[in-house]
């Protein structure tokens, strides 16, 4: 009994593809390319032994505070776009 | 005793017939009964297939086949919606477990290079602040800043001097 119910089970038609294939997305919040191009470091100071100028102690704090500033923004943005997009940022800073 | 028996006998010998029917119509009514039970049993037994079914979304009865569809008997598609079902339930856990750890260890990963990344540039800053105080220090009593304080500008500025 048992075995010819097997034997029936055997040529009765079998559906498939009744229900999708299971999918598992990963959603990635990628910034606009705009939003991670590095730093920009233009050409400093000339440094050059012949250039030698006078400048009053407060201008030079500020020259100071803005180059510190500057200097620490960029460092910033490379690591925050290396978070977002690895690798991108720590080449053009090791090729400095 | 087989004075007092006898006569008994002898009437059931009489009733024969009448005792078969009466054990017949017994074993009839048994089974009339077990019959009942497995009927209900059997009844219920469908509704709850159909509902199982239809919850999963497909019927129970049987499909007459189609010129490009075979015929299914009843319960053949629903078992097999249901076994996807399952399947899928598995199979979509296990990528979401695979998907989430994926995502922890790029986590990881990422806290770490940026720590190491921090650790420079913090370094490279605190080098570069010492330099530009001790410059600075040195331009304090003429106001006349050289090669030297323009170097350690450009150093805390992270920049380089522009190659001629």
């Amino acid at each position: 009994m048992a075995l010819q119910a097997c034997a029936h089970r055997g040529t009765e038609p079998v559906p498939t593809a009744l229900v999708p294939d299971p999918v598992a997305v990963v959603v990635k919040a990628t910034p606009p390319a705009e939003l991670l191009r590095c730093a920009t470091r233009p050409a400093g100071i000339p440094e050059d032994p012949a250039l030698i100028a006078q400048i009053p102690t407060a201008v030079r704090a500020g020259i100071i505070r803005m180059a510190t500033a500057f200097g620490a923004n960029a460092a910033q943005l490379d690591r925050l776009i290396d978070w977002n997009a690895p690798g991108s940022c720590a080449s053009a800073e090791a090729a400095r | 005793m087989k004075t007092f028996l006898s006569p008994l006998f002898a009437k059931l010998r009489a009733e024969a017939a009448f005792l078969v029917l009466l054990a017949v119509a017994a074993v009839g009514a048994w089974l009339y009964v077990q019959f009942q039970q497995v009927r209900a049993d059997r009844d219920d037994a469908v509704h709850r297939a159909e509902l199982i079914c239809a919850s999963s979304g497909t019927d129970w009865t049987a499909t007459p086949g189609g010129k490009t569809t075979p015929a299914y008997k009843r319960g053949v598609l629903c078992r097999a919606k249901v076994a996807g079902l399952a399947d899928f339930k598995a199979h979509t856990d296990e990528l979401t477990a695979r998907t989430l750890a994926q995502a922890l260890a790029d986590h990881d990963a990422r806290q770490n290079t940026d720590n190491q990344a921090a650790r420079t540039a913090a370094e490279a800053a605190r080098a570069a602040a010492q330099r530009m105080e001790m410059a600075d220090a040195q331009a304090e009593r003429k106001n006349l800043v050289d090669r030297d304080w323009f170097a350690a500008v450009n150093g805390v500025a992270g920049l380089r001097a522009p190659r001629h």
